[in-house]
């Protein structure tokens, strides 16, 4: 019998965190809203961009390198990945070299960016020049 | 009812502290939200750690917090909740991965952030952590080793799972958040310290001496111990206390064991230990003058809780007898002369351990001493077989109720005396007994 009060106590202890899980997230997401880009900060209008929709490789490449440096993990395109920041509109917002100080951190963008943010995009400075700029043309051609 | 509200009150602590480190990160400002289960998915990976960081305290056997409930109880809880960490921890990664299923390709550290390493490991480690402790016996893992492996994985596991929330940064990465969690961090570890190095030390401080190493019928020992310049710890007749012998108090070599002697004489304790497994049949090479150590008594398998009950039935099988020796014992140096009966099953007359003990009990205390044996000798005239239904219809008072009962033996036995004691009506918080085999 004792045993039992054991395990009915782990279970309410395990719905009790459920139920605030859920009130978490509730409160994290009170209403449907349009999804915000929080880290880009304040949009600028597109600049020439450094590529086209009928670059198929390079869109293709670019992809390939988003996804084996883990870049879903703080972003998303087309609804894969971390909602947080989706990425999907970027190239209206940012032209090509704002792009790529945002993916390498540049210096320009130490007082904005959360410190360990700052600190993690620094090893995409070690990327080939060809592979940001795949990635880049991805970027700017998600779909 | 004191007890009742104590243990309401060491509930409502513990839920305190698991959920407020959690809730804590709603407070002040926070970041976005990031879509319903996405931030869902975050929560249950902070609750999870949280748990994960109380498990400590959870096994820091703290008497106060523990006498409530009996550290038997808390150690069941202890592993329902790891089970129920694991679950949540793996629904922590599920949902992300069925939001994007290209996080799979994170799990190949050459590739993925470090805080995801850290992240797969500790679940990993989760995983080993919880199998091997719920499957030691059939693992084959000794006892001694499995505590070692257990509280490297179970601190290795906690420290990646943090590592893990810290790379991630985003709920805890504003400036009173990182402090926040970085003292829950604290609070945690000092746990661990407490536990490991605190308190052996205490332990340490409180050294006690082997006295007397005595040979008891059913392949038992008994082994007094005297403190060693100090005054001895106060137990309740029943308890019992985790003994270290042949090593210190930071070797983690410690094993449960009731207390058989009186809890008026903590001048003199004894435990008397038949021989089951490899720690159990090292103690006849204990030698006399050698250095033990004793935690803090623990448990509820007493008689001082009910100091109103008309009187008491004891039911034991083999050495199960223990814990009611040290009662019967106690009651004695009382001169306590309200009803006893001790039903007392053993497979053979000559291995009765505590059998003289008894005979000499009887004529000190109001006792009905009622051997059960299975394999009885030709001229036996005492009951024979097992404790049944029938013979505890026989044998127990007719003013049932008004009586606590105290069942300490072989699981088996003591499930079904338990149910055959319900079906005679006493009611179950009438019925005490110890979960012995809890790992």
């Amino acid at each position: 019998m004792r045993e039992k009060w054991a395990k009915y106590i782990a279970i309410f202890t395990g719905l009790l965190i459920l139920s605030l899980t859920v009130v978490f997230a509730v409160i994290q997401n009170p209403v449907k809203k349009n999804t915000v880009i929080t880290e880009m900060g304040t949009a600028s209008p597109p600049d020439h961009p450094i590529a086209t929709t009928d670059n198929l490789n390079h869109i293709l490449a670019g992809r390939q390198i988003y996804k084996q440096n883990g870049c879903q993990l703080c972003h998303s395109i087309a609804g894969e990945g971390n909602p947080r920041n989706p990425l999907d509109n970027i190239a209206t917002k940012h032209s090509g070299e704002e792009i790529r100080d945002w993916i390498t951190g540049a210096d320009t963008l130490k007082e904005k960016l959360p410190s360990h943010i700052y600190n993690s995009k620094q090893r995409y400075k070690s990327l080939s020049q060809d592979d940001l700029n795949n990635l880049i043309i991805y970027l700017q051609n998600p779909k | 009812m004191f007890s009742v509200l104590s243990a309401i009150f060491w509930l409502m602590v513990y839920l305190f502290l698991i959920l407020a480190p959690p809730l804590t990160l709603l407070i002040g400002p926070v970041p976005s939200g990031s879509g319903f289960w996405w931030d869902f998915s975050m929560a249950l990976g902070f609750f999870s750690l949280s748990i994960m960081g109380m498990q400590f305290l959870l096994t820091a056997r703290f008497r106060y917090a523990c006498a409530p409930f009996g550290i038997d109880i808390i150690y069941y809880f202890h592993r329902y909740l790891a089970v129920i960490v694991l679950a949540l921890t793996f629904l922590h990664f599920l949902i992300i991965y069925l939001n994007d299923q290209t996080i799979l390709d994170m799990i190949n550290p050459q590739h993925a952030p470090w805080y995801m390493t850290a992240g797969y490991s500790a679940f990993i480690l989760l995983v080993l952590l919880i199998s091997t402790s719920l499957w030691r016996k059939k693992l084959h893992i000794p006892y001694d080793q499995w505590r070692i492996l257990h509280i490297f994985l179970a601190v290795t596991a906690f420290l990646l799972a943090r590592a893990h929330i810290e790379g991630v940064g985003y709920y805890i990465n504003a400036h009173e958040k990182k402090w926040l969690w970085n003292s829950y961090t604290l609070f945690w570890l000092f746990l661990i310290v407490y536990i490991r190095l605190i308190k052996p030390w205490l332990m340490f401080q409180k050294p006690y001496r082997v006295v007397e190493v005595r040979q008891e019928r059913g392949s038992s020992w008994t082994l007094a111990l005297e403190p060693d310049g100090h005054e001895g710890k106060d137990f309740k007749p029943g308890q019992f206390t985790w003994l270290t012998l042949r090593n210190s108090p930071w070797h983690l070599k410690e094993h449960p064991f009731s207390f058989s002697s009186s809890a008026d004489h903590k001048e003199r304790v004894t435990f008397t230990i038949k021989e089951l497994g490899d720690f159990t049949r090292t103690i006849k090479d204990t030698k006399v003058s050698e250095i033990a150590y004793l935690d803090d008594p623990q448990g509820v398998f007493t008689i001082d809780l009910y100091p109103k009950s008309l009187g008491f039935v004891f039911i034991a099988g083999g050495i199960g007898a223990a814990p009611i020796m040290s009662m019967l014992q106690t009651l004695a140096d009382r001169h306590d002369q309200r009803q006893l009966l001790f039903i007392y099953g053993n497979n053979h007359w000559e291995n009765v351990t505590f059998r003289d003990e008894l005979e000499s009990l009887k004529t000190k205390l109001n006792l009905n001493l009622i051997h059960v044996l299975k394999e009885p000798p030709i001229d036996w005239k005492g009951e024979t077989g097992l404790i049944t239904n029938e013979l505890l219809v026989k044998t127990i008072p007719k003013d049932a109720k008004k009586y606590e009962y105290f069942i300490c033996g072989p699981g088996l036995m003591s499930n079904n005396i338990q149910r055959s004691l319900g079906l005679l009506g006493i009611p179950l918080g009438q019925i005490h007994f110890e979960l012995f085999d809890m790992i």
